[in-house]
């Protein structure tokens, strides 16, 4: 049994089935006080994926797993981490609404 | 995918065999007509000639899928992709996509219908939930109001306040303009740019033909047609026209403002944070003055969102957000300082029983709030702090318009100091219900 765990290893490859799994989505708010294509690029270094760098209003939307989000909340310039919360106002044509 | 042109939509839905019944909604939307028609044909065949129906209509070229072939004849889209109808046999009928070419329709309809295994073929219709009760209520709200308003001794509450002249301007109006003091306001948000962060608007909404409308959809797969509603009824608050046709009564506040209708949420009505954020972004790149957002979470102040809201402040622009329909603590984005929190009234100006309370700038009407929705239905009626939001977002506009130098924390400060007082405590109401500039 233990030996047969070992099998998805030799897939080898730069990231583990494992951690790509485990990927989350996550709002980064900067503090205005470093240019923020800086901050980006440290995320990246830390292994965040950047999806939208929104300049306007400093805040960067990611994905990336437990230990990447973990170095992010490091990178300077960055006030704060949280999840990307869903939103949802109910269905179509419903009388009562958010 | 950020955005998709409507023509390519109705291309995409016209030579797409079976199509899922959001792409048949665009097409029909993008023909124009309001004939509720699909596009799709319904061929039934004659009693106990199903087989030899559907083998007449592979004669004719036509690819079917048989219900028969699904488990438990339960169709899926995916199952019938690249087919040009599906055969039900248990019923005798078949759904077939019709030749887009109208000519070809025309034969293929008579040769069909000359087939003596086929009984009838007449077009697919749309079916609809949404109940025209609420249309109906609706019109009898406004035509209660206005009876109410010449004596008619109407049943139901009077709006408090109104002196003679007034009670003549407002005829016509929802309650919740006339409690605003819309009608006799003469600004009409002339030059003013209104983000409403939605879930889109209906593009070919007559009320909205020839009004400069920039769009934007940030929900990938879905151009910015609202085929939700909640989209077009807040715009339609906020941005509605000032003589509706016929006598539909007048439900827009900044009748001449410039829409910007940034879609954030899907046809389902739910969305994520990124693309909120990225719809605010937008808008605020565009500075838009006023920026509507009803929609949130029972969350927790977002540090994302009071960014957002700092950034629109600094750069000269407000955002309203709807405080929520939980009865309980207001949530995000609306609970975020510098964002401006709306709760909702009910028609005797008493807040709502859902509205949420506790981080609450001002009021607006949201109860029973009459406005537009998509084509077909057109008017709705619907209710909620999110109803509430777009009355402030207008009159924000309004207020914009009678002075350059009022945009951001000022225009904050001006909607604040004109309200209008109401007997109840500043965590439920706010500094009170929201008004229209009388200069």
């Amino acid at each position: 049994m233990a030996k047969k765990k070992v099998v998805p290893v030799k897939r080898g490859g730069k990231a583990s089935p494992r951690k790509s799994a485990a990927q989350g989505s996550w709002i980064v708010t900067t503090s205005g006080n470093r240019a923020i294509a800086d901050i980006a690029k440290d995320l990246k270094a830390a292994g965040v994926a950047v999806e939208q760098t929104l300049h306007q209003i400093g805040v960067l939307t990611v994905k990336a797993d437990k230990e990447a989000i973990g170095k992010a909340r490091a990178v300077r310039g960055v006030s704060d981490v949280s999840p990307d919360h869903p939103v949802n106002i109910g269905p179509p044509n419903s009388r009562d609404t958010w | 995918m950020a955005k998709r042109t409507r023509r390519a939509g109705a291309a995409a839905a016209a030579s797409e065999g079976v199509n899922d019944v959001d792409q048949l909604l665009l097409a029909a939307l993008e023909r124009g007509d309001d004939s509720l028609t699909t596009g799709r044909y319904l061929v039934t065949f004659k009693e106990g000639a199903a087989k030899e129906g559907a083998q007449a209509l592979s004669a004719r070229g036509l690819r079917t899928a048989d219900a028969r072939d699904f488990a438990d004849q339960a169709i899926t889209a995916a199952g019938v992709a690249g087919a040009d109808g599906i055969v039900l046999p248990e019923i005798g009928v078949a759904v077939i996509a019709a030749p887009s070419d109208g000519a070809k329709a025309m034969d293929f309809e008579a040769e069909a219908t000359a087939d003596p295994a086929i009984e009838s073929i007449d077009p697919e219709h749309f079916v609809f939930i949404y109940s025209q009760m609420d249309f109906l209520r609706g019109f009898k709200s406004a035509t209660d109001a206005i009876a109410r308003e010449m004596g008619g001794g109407a049943t139901g509450l009077r709006m408090p306040d109104l002196e003679t002249e007034e009670e003549v301007q407002v005829l016509g109006a929802t309650w919740g303009l006339v409690a605003c003091k819309v009608p006799s306001s003469h600004r009409s948000g002339n030059g003013i740019k209104v983000a409403v962060l939605d879930t889109g608007m209906d593009l070919g909404h007559p009320d909205f033909a020839g009004r400069p409308v920039t769009s934007q959809s940030f929900v990938a797969g879905q151009p910015v047609q609202d085929l939700h509603s909640h989209g077009t009824h807040c715009i339609g608050t906020s941005c509605g026209p000032q003589s509706p046709p016929g006598t539909t009564p007048r439900y827009g506040i900044a009748h001449r403002a410039r829409i910007f209708a940034g879609k954030v949420l899907s046809n389902s009505g739910s969305g994520t944070q990124a693309g909120i954020l990225a719809g605010m972004n937008w808008a605020i790149a565009n500075r838009c003055t006023v920026i509507s957002m009803s929609l949130g979470g029972q969350i927790p102040v977002q540090p994302s969102y009071t960014a957002a809201g700092q950034s629109a402040l600094n750069n000269g622009c407000l955002i309203v957000a709807a405080a929520g329909n939980s009865g309980a603590a207001t949530g995000a984005p609306a609970n975020s300082p510098t964002i401006m929190s709306v709760a909702s009234l009910d028609q005797n100006l008493a807040p709502s029983s859902f509205s949420n309370f506790g981080k609450i700038q001002i009021s607006g009407p949201g109860r029973d709030v009459f406005s537009s929705v998509p084509r077909p239905t057109r008017y709705g009626v619907k209710s909620g702090t999110s109803m509430a939001t777009p009355h402030v977002a207008g009159c924000a506009a309004l207020w914009a318009e009678t002075n350059p130098g009022l945009r951001g924390q000022a225009l904050w400060n001006k909607l604040l100091a004109t309200a209008r007082p109401l007997p109840f405590p500043p965590a439920r109401v706010g500094r009170g219900l929201v008004q229209a500039p009388q200069i």
